[in-house]
Order: C-alpha cells, then structure tokens, then sequence
C-alpha cells in the first residue's frame, strides 16, 4: 500500500491547487510548483524505470538536470511524445502523462531483468547482436529484442508545435542564479553592463531559497531572507535581462552560446495550444560568467543504484521545497557535512532520522554538532548496522542479505548475547586498532584455555583467510579488538584478558561457537597494493 | 562559431561567411612554360599549418568582398583582418 508522503510546510508548492497526471496508466495527484519527480516520490513512488542492459531496478536518486535513473517517456500522442525526459526537470501540469522507459510489459514486472541474473553470462560490450545469429532465427528474436533494447520512443508523427530561434547580444552573460550568479549580475547591470541572466528553473535562488539553517547566515540575516531581497534589488535594474527556465545547452568559440527557454512546457495542457512551446536563444556574450554551483556525488557501495537510495542534498530540496519526505524512515551515509544538512531539515519537519553514518573519525563543524541528538548509530558485533527503533529497552537493526550472508548473524539464537559499541564521539581518544564495522567472514573457536586469569583462544582460518594475517597484528573478533599471539596450523590464537572476557559475549564463547571476523583495514590495503587474492 | 571582423561591414556571425583557403598564393606569370609537377604544386598544394595561417575569406551574405585573415588554427584566434591588395601584417 502506497502512503502519503507529503507534508504540509513548503512555502513553495501551492497546496491549494491540485494537479491530475498519470504516471504508466494509473492516475496520480500532485500541486503546482511540483516536478514529475517529487509529485511521484509524494506518492511514494520510486522505482521509476529499470537500467538499460540488466534492466535493475531505478528510482529516482536527484532532483535536478543530474538525475541519472528517473528518465521517462512524456506524452502518449504519436506527434507529440518525447523520450528520454527528466522526471527532475518536468513540472507538473494538468493532463500530463509520463511512463516508465525500458522496461516490458511494465516497471514492475519486467521480462528484461532476468538478465540481471545472467549478467556474468552478459559482460560490458555485450551486444544484443549476438542473437542475430543464426539468421533465420533472428525472425523470432527481433520481436523481443527491439522490446528490450533502446531507450524511449521516438514520434511516428510530424512535431504539431511552433518552436522559434532568436539572437541576442549582451556585455555579460550569467550563467545560473544562485547567491554567485545573483551577486555577479548585480554588480555587472550596476556597472552599466548590458547583462542577461539565465537559470534552468522557474525562479532564481538555487538551492539558498530554502537555506534557512543557523550556521548559513549572509550578513547576519538567514540565507533564504538575505536572497529574497537581492532579487527584489535584481528586478528593479535597467540593464538586467532575467531569464528562467531557460538552460544552457552549448557554449561554442568566442562566446557563442545557445540556451534553450521553455515557455508554455509547465503550462496545462489546454493552456498550451497555438503558444510558441520552446525558443532558442543565440547569445553573443563579451563575457561568460558560469555560476552553476555543484552537484552532489554519489557515495560508491554495493547496489547504491537500488530505488530508495537518493543524494542527500535532494532529499533536502525534496522536503524543504517541495514538502516532500522521501521515505519513512530515512538513514544518511556521509562523509561530509552537507548530510547534517538533510538530517536537520527532515527532523524540522517531523520525518524519523534513524542514524547518520558518517565515516570521518572527527568533524568539528557547528552543523554536526546541531544534528548531533537526531540520529545513532551503532557498532554490533563488528558489523555497522542501521538503528530502526528503540523501545522498551529492545534496539531493532536492519540486516541486509549481503550482512546475513557474511556474518554469523545468519545463525544467531534468540537470547544470545553480542556487542554493542557506540561510534566514536568527536574529542574522544582513539585507541586500539581502526575498525569499520564490515565483518569479512566467520570464524569458529577452535580451543579454549585458561591461563593465569587469561584465556588463550584458537580461532580457525583457511590458507587463504591466513594470508591476511600477522602474528602481533590488530584483529577484530564480534567487534573487540584484539592482538593476534600466535599464527597456527588451522588458524590463530588470541589472548583475552580478564577485562575483555568479562565485559564481552567472549565470555560465552564454546567450542566451535561462531564469531564475526574482521581483519585490520592496512591487511586489505597492503594485498591490494600487491595484487594479491 | 567565430565573430569575424570584416573590414567592410565590421563584426559579423561567422554563418554570414566563407572560408575560401590559403592566401598570398602568386599565380604563374606564365602557365605555359610550367612542368606539370610545377602546376599540380601551384593548383594543388597547401602548407595547412598549425599555427598562425594567412586565409581568404569571403562575406558571402554581406557585402560578398574578399578579404584576408591571420588565424591561428590551433586555437582559432583571429589576429588581424585586411583587405586585398592590402599589405600582410608582419608576422
Ligand atoms: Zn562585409
């Protein structure tokens, strides 16, 4: 059952409004102000296309001209249709009607992602092109293939819309209106510059018309506020063109630009009729300023291409601009500040921040220490896992297949006890060895002595697990760090001192009991640098 | 797309012209007396250098004169314009 993910606090979606569109056949609602994309994720939909070979499963991951996965089909006339759109970039009109590329019979049900499951069988520069032999064959495969390959439909009928192309000169160009774009145009108009001033969306500020965060300020007042009144100051100069909706496209040799404006693309589609629909611009610049900003880069893990995995700075335009939260139970993975930045802004509005894993060891920006009582997360048993709640002293984690596969959480017993490590806080002192919180395998306790107070204990590891080990090396045993004694025949001793054992599950560790095994992060590094397996 | 100054009309759009080759090439006073090694090297040959090149250009949807041009072809950097006859600017 799909939820309502939509919150009411945006200052820029007009709630009273509502816009009808279909997305794959099924009638869907959204506001004015909405994008395709975030009146899907409203309706909490994600998984909005599938990849082009292995057909995986995409869903939307940015919200702007860097959107990678939600790429749709728009329009069912044959005249009138256009491929390969960004759901990011469409504003939601009344009688829009979107669906999902790449995919057969449907998003959900795709015959294409079985290849996902052959993918070793279907390496890179794979061609469908195979399957033409043998020839008289490929009667019966082309049905299928021109199914699965390519991206889109093109239209089958002459383009029924007035498109027009027009040349303008200017002393400066500005590319893109956020707090630079903003402040060169200012300074160039006032200095008597014939100035033109573009921006891909359809009002100025960029990502600042929602800052509103304490540690943003412009001249003491909150980013947003400060912007507000330099746009005010901007509309009022003679020599300042504004142009929004208007991206740029080319930037050719001596100053030669074209941009594209959009002029009736958002408008309802009765609205539309006898409009000019898109102008070209042909600009001849002195000067180029490109004030575009940055985009957001995607962290790398495992599956980060899955539906439900978004960058965190659009998951902040997502619920401060267009009051949409896009899940229900968010978790952010960092290794920066701007994440905070999210995390803030979804607890302003209510949405449950499980955690933030932030894989620096200390950051002493004052945004980190704001977010600093949202969210935990915890190091169990040497495997990072993702707090879901915490009630009535019972802590429910999410174990991922890949986790469950690895560890020995796969054969947990209910009662047994682990470990449980809170991440390291900012000012702390580190000590003991660096421990990630990715267990590489499982180890069984091969002997048990008690010497002295201490135990020695014999862990197993196979020739290959050995090679990464040293004798007085750092090892991680269920998440406690501990000193490699001894290299054996079958695997390693380690000593366990009296401390240890008893605030640790080693305590209860038996014969052939099972333990999560982490070998030290330099091992890895070092191997890897020799190439070897 | 270049902004090409004519020395007629001023800057232009380089869509309002055309390129029409190497310039400063003397015709043979007399063809006749030519081997064909030497007319094939006046017809046919170019230097095509990377660098600074003296072209021909004409402005072909302007006032359609011929006029000469220093360009450097591995940036396109146009660095003078002159009319014909008019003497090239040193190098
Ligand atoms: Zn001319």
């Amino acid at each position: 059952m799909s939820k309502n993910l939509r919150i009411t606090n945006s200052k820029f979606i007009d709630q009273t409004s509502r816009i009808s569109f279909k997305f794959d056949g099924k009638t869907l609602y959204g506001f004015k102000g909405d994008t395709l994309a975030s009146a899907l994720l409203a309706n909490d939909i994600h998984l909005v296309g599938r990849s082009f070979k292995y057909h995986r499963p995409r869903g939307i991951m940015a919200c702007g001209p860097e959107e990678p996965n939600a790429i749709v089909q728009v329009g069912s006339d044959a005249s009138i249709t256009e491929p390969n759109t960004r759901a990011t970039e469409i504003e939601l009109y009344e009688g829009l009607e979107a669906s999902s590329q790449n995919c057969w019979p449907s998003v959900n049900f795709d015959i294409g992602a079985v290849n996902n499951f052959f993918s070793p069988l279907i390496p890179a520069a794979f061609y469908y092109k195979t399957f033409m032999w043998p020839a008289n064959f490929w009667k019966l495969y082309e049905y299928f293939i021109r199914k699965s390959a390519g991206l889109g439909k093109s239209p089958t009928e002459p383009d029924k819309d007035i498109y027009d192309h027009r040349y303008l000169h200017c002393d400066v160009l500005v590319v893109g209106g956020g707090i630079s774009g903003i402040i060169a145009a200012k300074i160039a108009a006032k200095n008597n510059f014939n100035t033109l001033l573009i921006d891909d969306k359809n009002i100025l500020g960029g990502t600042t018309l929602f800052q509103e965060n304490e540690c943003f300020k412009i001249n003491n007042s909150y980013s947003n506020e400060w912007l507000k009144k330099e746009i005010e100051t901007l509309k009022s100069l003679k020599n300042l063109t504004i142009k929004t909706r208007t991206s740029l496209a080319a930037y050719h040799s001596y100053n030669y630009l074209l941009a594209r404006e959009n002029l009736t693309d958002h408008l309802d589609i009765n609205e539309k009729k006898d409009k000019i629909r898109q102008r070209l611009w042909k600009i001849r610049a002195k000067k180029v300023i490109i004030s575009t900003g940055a985009m957001e880069r995607p962290l790398i893990f495992n599956n980060n291409d899955r539906p439900g995995i978004i960058l965190s700075s659009s998951i902040k335009r997502y619920i401060d601009y267009y009051g949409v939260k896009c899940g229900q139970r968010i978790s952010l993975f960092t290794n920066n500040d701007s994440a905070y930045e999210a995390a803030i802004s979804l607890n302003n509005s209510g949405v449950i921040v499980n955690s933030v894993v932030d894989i620096r060891d200390k950051t002493n920006s004052l945004i980190v220490k704001q977010a600093e009582n949202l969210g935990i997360s915890i190091s169990c048993d040497g495997v990072c896992l993702t707090l879901i709640s915490k009630t009535n002293k019972i802590l429910e984690f999410y174990l991922s297949n890949e986790t469950l596969h690895r560890s020995k959480f796969k054969k947990i017993i209910k009662g047994e006890s682990i470990n449980l490590e809170l991440p390291l806080k900012k000012g702390q002192n580190i000590s003991g060895h660096i421990c990630q919180g990715h267990v590489d395998y499982v180890s069984k306790v091969k002997k048990i002595k008690l010497i002295d107070k201490s135990y020695l204990m014999e862990f197993s590891a196979n020739t290959k697990q050995k090679k990464s080990l040293i004798e007085k090396a750092s090892i991680l045993i269920n998440g406690v760090s501990l000193t490699i004694s001894k290299i054996t025949k079958n695997g390693f001793e380690v000593w366990i001192i009296p401390h240890t054992y008893k605030l640790t599950n080693l305590s209860k560790l038996k014969m052939n009991s099972l333990v999560n095994i982490e070998v030290d992060i330099l091992s890895k590094y070092v191997k890897k640098y020799f190439n070897e397996k | 797309m270049f902004l090409i100054n004519c020395p007629y009309c001023g800057e232009r759009d380089q869509s309002e012209f055309s390129a029409g080759g190497e310039a400063h090439i003397l015709r043979p006073k007399q063809p006749t007396e030519l081997s064909d090694d030497q007319w094939a090297e006046y017809l046919f040959m170019r230097k095509n250098i990377k660098g600074v090149q003296f072209e021909r250009w004409n402005h072909t949807h302007g006032c359609r004169k011929w006029f000469n041009m220093v360009r450097d072809t591995s940036n396109d950097k146009i660095h003078a314009v002159y009319k014909m006859g008019e003497k090239p600017p040193v190098k």
